[in-house]
């Protein structure tokens, strides 16, 4: 890409790729932007996606920035319905790589179910970016049963995640780092609209709070979630779902699971009256069979996350300071 | 005599430092009596007021008596005698104290079992025979028990039991060891017991059972010493050593060479753990150790089950890993085959104390805490200062107007249960001293747990906040406890730990200073290795070595087998790589080198490695050493690196290696006084917990703190005493 063409014809060439490939009504008005009209109470998210390599085990930098984005919206209880599109392609990308990368982001659109009616291209100088970096934005309807909201979460809520924690991380830490398992650790990425339309369905207002444990993991959300509530929240390390081949891989790199990445997984706190019929119902759904109860909100240890460990001790499980910075003497 | 008619004035003294639960009102009435000088002493929360009426001679006599020969355990900061108006006193009495206000008062740590009650206990005759909560004015629970200043009875955790008349003939006998004893009673009005008999206990531990004992801290697990692996999986413990109590010091000398400061100390008032030199391994309690932790009966409740018993016990305090020990009743329900338990509140819990000798004799305090805390350092200093320490090996220190309180051992943060604890403690001993920190000092690293903690508090008191750098701090403890504060001469501070948070944001750990005309500057340090994946680096010694090697490619080989394939591979990556963290560490450089010697790859726990290799080198002595050159700032530990492995493939004996490795350190010591022409130096950091190690240096060490993190709070007062004093 780029090779011996100017920065404009790359650019146009670019554009018509990317019209072509992913037209509709909106695009095809050729507009500055998309005119539509929407109704009720909706919800705007965006997000920026910078991963390398660009392709891994599960996924690729299209998957996460359609998912990442239709999932940020997900967690306000909305269901993204228009989506916009934006790249900063590095100058030498091979062309083959991006039109791979726009295919992926086409099915992952159609997966979740939603329109991508604008967009934009950059090219930068080599050694001005990595490659690709993806802009998506998002704008939909929120869930008409949809409360969530931190401040509606009360001692003795019951805090459930959606399927296995660390995978996607790992995924990528596996390529990057030459890590070999006996059976291939895949991105868990995934849209989780569907998920959680069904769980406002049946549960409305009962399902408190929603979030994607992405960057910085289930250990990050829930201190998030503590620091705001001044709650606590006591999790039980032999209910947490974890890979066993995830599990020993961090364990080698001194990493621990409770920080690691995620992109198809949610966390939710739920009243405690529901939480075993929003277990049975996440388990019954697709990307839901590792659904599992891992903890509760107390009114104990505010502000901190607790992990009791297998055989008992109770460990504090902070927001990590930056590095990974000894503390031990 | 006749016609000489004294003059007769009244005196007012007042005595303030560590005085009260001392027998220090006792004392004062006993000189009294002596002198027969007419007057009253009390107890008050800035100290003991005396008031009476004698000559001018007599006073000055009086006063010098009490001021130059105070009991054992008392100490006193701060004393004036001043004329006061007459009074027509009749006698000497001791007088109730007066309650609590603003006050300056040292509390007194917990004192062991003393010889004499010790010996009522198996005196048949004696009322007291066989009494488990014997004490006097010399012994018995202070710290742990106090509810409130002044120390009297109705501010401890006995305060809901009477004494009897005996009891209080003897509690008003001024002739008598326990006039104003105020932890007094006997089996007529003595401290109830709940559980077992002594027989059931004795009974049990024969039979291979655990009980768990209420000590002076919190409870003790005590098993047979054959019950070892039993009490390894109870307390998840696979490698870490026990301490053994025996029944008397001569039972112990079976087991283990006794030298006299090691003896003193044992029978001596703190009574702690003290490491001692095994006559033959016991692999069981010391596995790969050649010291066994010995410790004597400290309370008589545990003089009488291991005078019962007869035999050798491990006693081991009742936690579980990185939990701190188990203090209230309700909490010791059922945690061994029986519990033993009493109706005397412990209220502040601590820990038994860890102390070890160099071959010639310097104490270092391995944990600070019955018997030993608090510690206080008489300073002049603002008041109102909290310093929150570091994270593992906690403590926390305060200042009054003219002493620096440093707290016991608190743990190492990182369980809820700990750092629960700590702030528990905090904020009673604050109530207690009823203190308004207006000062917080924290350590540098960004994510202790105590750091955070005292940001908060500054933020809610509206106390400023200041950060102290960790090694900074280290050598601050040290200088302050040798009052070295105001030295005008250069002091070189040689501070060597595992690791702390550095002013250039890499891991220190291999520190040398300078102090001079208060300040203190870094002039030194170990060259920079890299620093991998956060703590599993410091829990593993493979990685040291690893990190050691990255730059000889060719000499890996020595330390293959700790790795499998995908290890080796992924390690090697990450070396290659960018490293984001150096650290400059003592404390990782020596796992290094115990890897490379293939003492251990892993610890299960802290200073595992380097603890086994120091056991491992026996009676063997060199005075052959690495070099270490001194490049400006940087200490080069390449050559002695590179010193070992050829050693090792030389064939020389690994122990010989070991002790070369720590003789090149003592050399390096002596160049670096060279090279910065300083005369005095001083130690600090928790590579000098090693005995053989601070046995080689000459100079200044701690005397009542650990050189471990358990210093860190009593180095940032000293660090801010410096910037602002
Ligand atoms: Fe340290
Ligand atoms: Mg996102
Ligand atoms: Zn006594
Ligand atoms: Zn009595």
């Amino acid at each position: 890409l780029g090779h011996g063409s100017g920065g404009l014809m790359t650019h146009q060439l670019l554009q018509t790729e990317v019209f072509d490939l992913l037209h509709n009504d909106w695009l095809d008005q050729q507009h500055d932007g998309a005119t539509f009209s929407l109704n009720g109470k909706v919800a705007f998210s965006t997000d920026s996606y910078v991963v390398s390599p660009l392709f891994f085990p599960g996924g690729n930098i299209g998957d996460l920035a359609i998912n990442g984005t239709v999932n940020d919206l997900a967690m306000c209880g909305a269901m993204a319905r228009y989506l916009s599109l934006s790249f900063i392609i590095e100058e030498g990308l091979e062309l083959s790589l991006f039109r791979e990368v726009l295919q992926h982001i086409k099915a992952a659109a159609q997966a979740a179910g939603v329109a991508i009616v604008t967009g934009d291209t950059k090219v930068v100088e080599r050694g001005k970016g990595d490659q690709l970096f993806i802009n998506t934005s998002g704008i939909g309807h929120i869930h008409p049963r949809a409360a969530i909201h931190h401040n509606r979460i009360v001692p003795g809520d019951v805090v459930i995640v959606s399927g296995e924690i660390a995978t996607h991380g790992m995924a990528i830490m596996s390529v990057r780092k030459g890590l070999e398992f006996e059976t291939e650790v895949c991105s868990d990425t995934r849209p989780l609209h569907e998920m959680v339309g069904k769980l406002l369905d049946c549960f409305g207002e009962q399902v408190k709070f929603l979030r994607d444990p992405t960057r910085g993991g289930l250990a990050s959300v829930l201190n998030e979630m503590t620091e705001a509530t001044k709650l606590g929240v006591l999790m039980e390390e032999a209910l947490l779902p974890v890979n066993e081949q995830v599990a020993a891989a961090c364990e080698m790199l001194g990493l621990d699971p409770l920080y690691v990445a995620n992109e198809g997984i949610m966390v939710a706190i739920v009243s405690a009256e529901v939480a075993p019929s929003v277990l049975g119902a996440l388990r019954g759904m697709k990307g839901g069979a590792q659904a599992a109860i891992i903890g509760t909100v107390t009114k104990d240890h505010a502000g901190k996350v607790v992990l009791e460990s297998r055989i008992g001790g109770h460990r504090v499980v902070n927001f990590l300071p930056g590095e990974q910075l000894p503390r031990i003497c | 005599m006749a016609g000489i008619k004294k003059i007769v004035n009244s005196y007012h003294i007042h005595i303030s430092g560590r005085v009260q639960g001392v027998g220090f009102r006792p004392f004062v009435a006993r000189v009294a009596k002596d002198l027969h000088i007419l007057g009253a002493v009390s107890n008050s929360p800035d100290g003991v007021h005396i008031a009476f009426n004698a000559s001018a001679g007599e006073a000055a006599q009086f006063y010098n008596t009490i001021i130059s020969q105070p009991p054992v355990h008392a100490l006193i900061t701060h004393h004036h005698m001043r004329p006061a108006p007459l009074f027509p006193f009749t006698s000497f009495t001791i007088l109730p104290g007066t309650a609590a206000s603003a006050t300056s008062l040292l509390l007194t740590p917990d004192i062991a079992l003393c010889d004499t009650c010790r010996k009522e206990l198996t005196n048949s005759s004696n009322r007291r025979y066989q009494y488990a909560f014997t004490t006097c004015t010399n012994c018995g629970p202070r710290y742990s028990i106090m509810r409130a200043l002044p120390y009297e009875r109705e501010h401890t955790s006995m305060s809901h039991l009477q004494q009897c008349p005996d009891c209080n003939e003897e509690y008003l006998n001024s002739a008598d060891r326990r006039f104003h004893s105020e932890t007094n009673s006997c089996p007529e009005c003595g401290v109830p017991v709940y559980g077992p008999s002594l027989q059931e206990v004795d009974e049990c531990l024969k039979k291979g059972g655990i009980v768990a004992v209420k000590g002076i801290g919190g409870y003790l697990l005590l098993c047979d010493v054959s019950q070892s692996s039993a009490m390894r999986v109870k307390k998840n413990r696979p490698q870490k050593p026990f301490a053994v109590m025996y029944p008397t010091l001569e039972r112990a000398a079976e087991d283990v060479y006794l030298t006299a400061v090691e003896s003193l100390e044992l029978l001596g008032p703190v009574a702690p753990v003290v490491l001692c030199k095994l006559k033959k391994p016991a692999e069981d309690l010391a596995p790969g150790l050649d010291r066994l932790g010995v410790i004597l009966p400290y309370s008589p409740l545990l003089q009488l089950i291991s005078s019962r018993y007869g035999k050798p016990l491990i006693a081991t305090s009742a936690n579980g890993n990185g939990v701190p020990i188990i203090y209230k009743d309700e909490d010791a329900v059922g945690i061994a085959d029986l519990v033993l338990s009493f109706d005397r509140e412990i209220v502040f819990p601590q820990d038994d104390s860890v102390i070890c000798f160099t071959s010639k004799g310097r104490r270092i305090i391995l944990r600070g805490g019955r018997g030993l805390s608090p510690v206080y350092l008489h300073k002049h200093s603002r008041d109102g200062v909290l310093a929150m320490g570091a994270e593992l090996k906690s403590t926390f220190a305060l200042t009054g107007e003219d002493y620096w309180l440093v707290s016991q051992y608190l743990g190492s943060h990182g369980t809820l249960e700990t750092e629960e604890r700590f702030e528990e403690t905090l904020k009673n001993l604050l109530q207690l001293l009823q203190r308004r920190p207006v000062q917080i000092l924290t350590d540098m690293h960004p994510g202790y747990f105590v750091s955070k903690l005292g940001k908060q508090m500054a933020k809610l008191s509206g106390a400023t906040l200041t950060t102290i750098q960790h090694h900074k701090a280290h050598f601050g403890a040290v200088l302050a406890e040798n009052n070295l504060l105001q030295q005008r001469h250069p002091v070189l501070g040689i501070i060597w730990d595992g690791a702390g948070y550095g002013e250039d944001e890499q891991i220190w750990g291999g520190e040398v200073f300078v102090y001079k005309e208060g300040q203190m500057k870094r002039v030194g340090h170990l060259d920079y290795f890299p620093q991998l994946m956060g703590d599993k680096m410091n829990k593993e010694p493979r990685l040291s070595a690893l990190a050691l090697l990255q730059n000889f490619p060719g000499r890996h080989g020595i330390i293959r087998h700790y790795f499998n394939d995908q290890e080796w591979r992924y390690y090697h990556q990450l070396l290659e790589g960018h490293c984001p963290l150096k650290t400059s560490s003592m404390g990782r450089l020596l796992d290094g080198v115990a890897a490379i010697l293939g003492v251990t790859g892993f610890n299960t726990y802290e200073g595992e490695a380097v603890m086994k290799m120091e056991a491992g080198i026996g009676d063997i002595v060199t005075h052959t050493y690495y070099d270490m050159p001194i490049h400006g700032e940087v200490i080069q530990w390449r050559p002695l690196i590179l010193g070992v492995i050829a050693d090792v493939e030389r064939g020389m004996d690994k122990r010989e290696i070991a002790y070369k490795v720590y003789y090149s350190l003592a050399h390096l010591v002596t160049k670096l006084k060279i090279h910065f022409k300083a005369e005095k130096v001083a130690f600090s950091g928790g590579v000098f917990q090693s005995p053989l190690l601070a046995g080689m240096m000459q100079g200044h060490f701690h005397r009542m703190l650990s050189p471990n993190d358990e210093c860190i709070a009593a180095g940032q007062l000293a660090c801010f005493s410096i910037q602002n004093d």
